[in-house]
């Protein structure tokens, strides 16, 4: 069988909704598509972890102490999950590690900004936790089965994060007056990253992640999720959202939106965002400074106690 | 460095099931980091290690028991029961914020689910 | 309030404030930890320590006034009012400090909570039975790194002895005696003295540090009779704190001389304590009132 007829057969498979395994014979473009798409998807958890981490010293109870605490485990643990799948298709976590922290591959626009307050815990846990829950329950149709797996595990706990976000969210909303100048006013500055992370209005006839079923559903799709997900709640709770067009058309069944400043966006991509070196020096300066412990790992295994 | 799979059981009676895998030089450390990586939120009553390539029946066994496993000290800020009420929450102060006129009132879709509650 | 705290009081305290503020540092690697499941696995250990200070102090609250809640214990002292050892507030440095300062600690907690099983205070013995089963994990852990970083390549060792020297005076400090500690020895809550339990422990660090070779660092902690470095790390002339020195007798590893001065037992912290307080308890502070 030539290499076009095995691309053939297996595009047929994926389009009957079959599932692909770990081992199993794949195109050369579906495995550099899928790790790269997963490799991306895991460096985003661990760098999602550093603005969130600012924020557990400074906790106002101890009982959100502890529960952020336990939310940015949750992030590195999906980290974790994501860097073992990415693995298996074929690159060293340890590459993969070296990789991001010196600049040579992405993550996720939303994590290279900057935060401020205490509002800003609440609206990375509930709107941008929430924008990520629709990206990632969209990818439990996803072709590539170890995948599947990992986000069925990670959409789980992320339903948690969701509910903590917004528990967060609704003692601001209904709290003194500056609580809820916290909230809006992190509302506000975070609203664009928030337009940015379902990325540009894709193609489906473009798109080669939608094509091999890596990603199952469009950009413009998950953007409308988002909005009649959250914005009506916001306007529930008297939080305005900073986008004058943005309204419901019921004609149309659909949300009108003034589009963001994708220039920014496509700064960010290029690793250009207000805290984008900053982030990836802190990783690196760790990553660069313990390389005695992955030394140490490599080795033979210790004598036992005299 | 090397693989590991880890396994675990979700009740006593369960065979032992790949749950994941994790990065360590030894099985000690493996087993060490198993405990939190894959049951720190009471997912099992027991869990194991294996090196990637072992022979299946080639299991570490970790200590430690449905009891132990996960904690014993209140986790509830990280289990999902201690958040049961927020949907609820969210329609109370929402009625409040209404009754003090900061709702913003403006056209929204039909509301598929059911009021209020989650995604 | 901790002025006039009763004997049991001063004791919560020192044991929560211990956990808290360690339990605090501790939390300040989630999200970075150079490898990854050890960074979910020093998180478990975080969020554990500062469990346990929650625990005690639900404990010391049933005998404060209305006016008093968790968090108000928690984050709402003045920073003399905090009763954690010194080392607990140290930042952190690299991982060798912190694998180093996580060992000495939970082998010193182990010791003091195997003690107090022995408490006169049921309520107490309660809540320790409690912590005791979560702290066997972290000393397993602690075990787990230390021989896989003593018995590893040379910068491995350097790290964690580095680690050592740098947190072992402040270490004795975790048993400067308390506060009250003659009431609480007399009426059984403590059974056995800080003294005695400083002495347990350094036989049991010396033990495993000379079974790992590492027990130079012993040596280099100041010799019978001088004074160390006071809980500012200076070495001053006349110090207000300072920690016993160190000796090996009969083949054992025994403490000489004693504490001078009063230290975090007292509410007398060092200059890295402010910074941390200030994170700590800031955004607390800054909205009397309102809850999160």
């Amino acid at each position: 069988m030539t290499y076009d007829d095995r691309v053939s057969e297996f595009r047929a498979r994926i389009g009957g909704g079959d599932k692909i395994e770990a081992g199993e014979w794949m195109p050369d473009e579906y495995r550099q598509a899928a790790l790269k798409f997963i490799e991306m998807h895991a460096n985003s958890e661990v760098m999602g972890a550093l603005p969130e981490r600012e924020w557990i010293p400074r906790a106002p109870s101890l009982r959100r102490k502890l529960s952020l605490t336990a939310k940015v485990q949750d992030e590195v643990g999906h980290g974790q999950i994501l860097y073992r799948v990415a693995e298996d298709l074929g690159k060293s976590r340890e590459q993969m590690f070296d990789d991001l922290v010196n600049g040579r591959t992405k993550f996720h626009n939303v994590f290279h900004y900057p935060t401020r307050s205490w509002g800003d815990v609440a609206v990375i846990g509930w709107l941008i936790d929430g924008a990520a829950l629709v990206t990632q329950k969209a990818l439990l149709d996803a072709s590539y089965a170890p995948y599947v797996r990992a986000m069925r595990r990670i959409c789980a706990e992320e339903s948690l994060h969701l509910r903590h976000g917004e528990d967060i969210t609704l003692e601001l909303v209904s709290g003194t007056r500056e609580q809820r100048e916290l909230f809006q006013e992190a509302v506000n500055r975070w609203w664009q990253p928030i337009m940015h992370f379902f990325g540009p209005p894709s193609r489906r006839d473009r798109d080669v992640l939608l094509q091999w079923g890596i990603k199952t559903r469009t950009n413009e799709d998950l953007r409308q999720e988002f909005f009649s997900t959250y914005v009506p709640k916001l306007w529930d709770l008297g939080v305005s959202v900073p986008d004058p067009q943005l309204a419901y058309d019921r004609a149309a069944g659909a949300w009108t939106w003034s589009e963001p400043d994708w220039d920014e966006f496509w700064e960010v991509v290029r690793g250009n965002g207000p805290m984008t070196a900053t982030r990836l020096g802190l990783r690196k300066g760790m990553w660069d400074s313990h390389a005695w412990i992955r030394e140490a790992f490599a080795g033979v295994p210790p004598r036992a106690a005299a | 460095m090397e693989i590991w799979d880890v396994l675990g059981k979700r009740t006593a009676g369960d065979e032992w099931s790949v749950v994941g895998a994790v990065k360590a030089p030894d099985v000690h450390m493996a087993l060490l980091l198993a405990r939190e990586t894959h049951f720190r939120h009471k997912e099992g009553v027991a869990y194991a290690v294996r090196r990637r390539g072992d022979a299946e029946e080639a299991l570490t066994v970790g200590e430690g028991d449905a009891a132990t496993l996960g904690g014993v000290t209140d986790r509830s800020y990280r289990r999902q029961e201690a958040y049961a009420g927020v949907g609820a929450k969210l329609r109370r102060v929402a009625e409040r914020i209404a009754e003090r006129g900061l709702r913003i009132d403006r056209p929204r879709p039909p509301d598929l689910h059911g009021g209020g509650g989650d995604p | 309030m901790t002025d006039d705290a009763s004997p049991r009081l001063t004791l919560l305290l020192a044991l929560a404030d211990d956990d808290l503020i360690l339990g605090h540092r501790h939390s300040e690697w989630t999200g970075w930890v150079p490898h990854l499941e050890e960074d979910l696995a020093f998180s478990s250990i975080a969020q554990d320590e500062m469990a346990h200070a929650r625990l005690l102090y639900g404990l010391a609250l049933d005998s404060l006034g209305e006016d008093w809640d968790e968090d108000r214990l928690a984050l709402g002292r003045a920073p003399d009012g905090y009763r954690n050892a010194v080392l607990c507030e140290r930042p952190n440095r690299d991982w060798g400090f912190s694998l180093a300062r996580q060992f000495l600690y939970d082998t010193a907690d182990d010791e003091r909570t195997s003690a107090l099983m022995s408490s006169s205070w049921k309520e107490l013995v309660e809540i320790l039975a409690l912590v005791r089963t979560e702290e066997a994990y972290h000393l397993d852990h602690a075990r787990t790194w230390f021989r896989r970083l003593a018995g590893g390549p040379v910068a491995a060792r350097e790290h964690l002895a580095g680690g050592l020297e740098a947190s072992l005076a402040e270490a004795l400090a975790i048993f400067e005696p308390l506060p009250a500690e003659e009431e609480l020895v007399a009426s059984g809550v403590l059974p056995v003295s800080s003294r005695e339990l400083l002495g347990a422990w350094l036989a049991r660090v010396g033990e495993e540090l000379e079974a790992a070779s590492l027990d130079y660092v012993l040596e280099r902690h100041a010799p019978v009779g001088d004074l160390v470095p006071t809980a500012s790390g200076e070495i001053e002339e006349t110090p207000s704190f300072a920690v016993p020195g160190v000796a090996r007798e009969d083949g054992r590893w025994v403490h000489r001389g004693d504490f001078a001065g009063s230290g975090g037992r007292w509410g007398r912290h060092s200059e890295d304590f402010t910074p941390l307080w200030e994170d700590l308890t800031g955004l607390y502070r800054a909205h009397p009132g309102a809850t999160w």
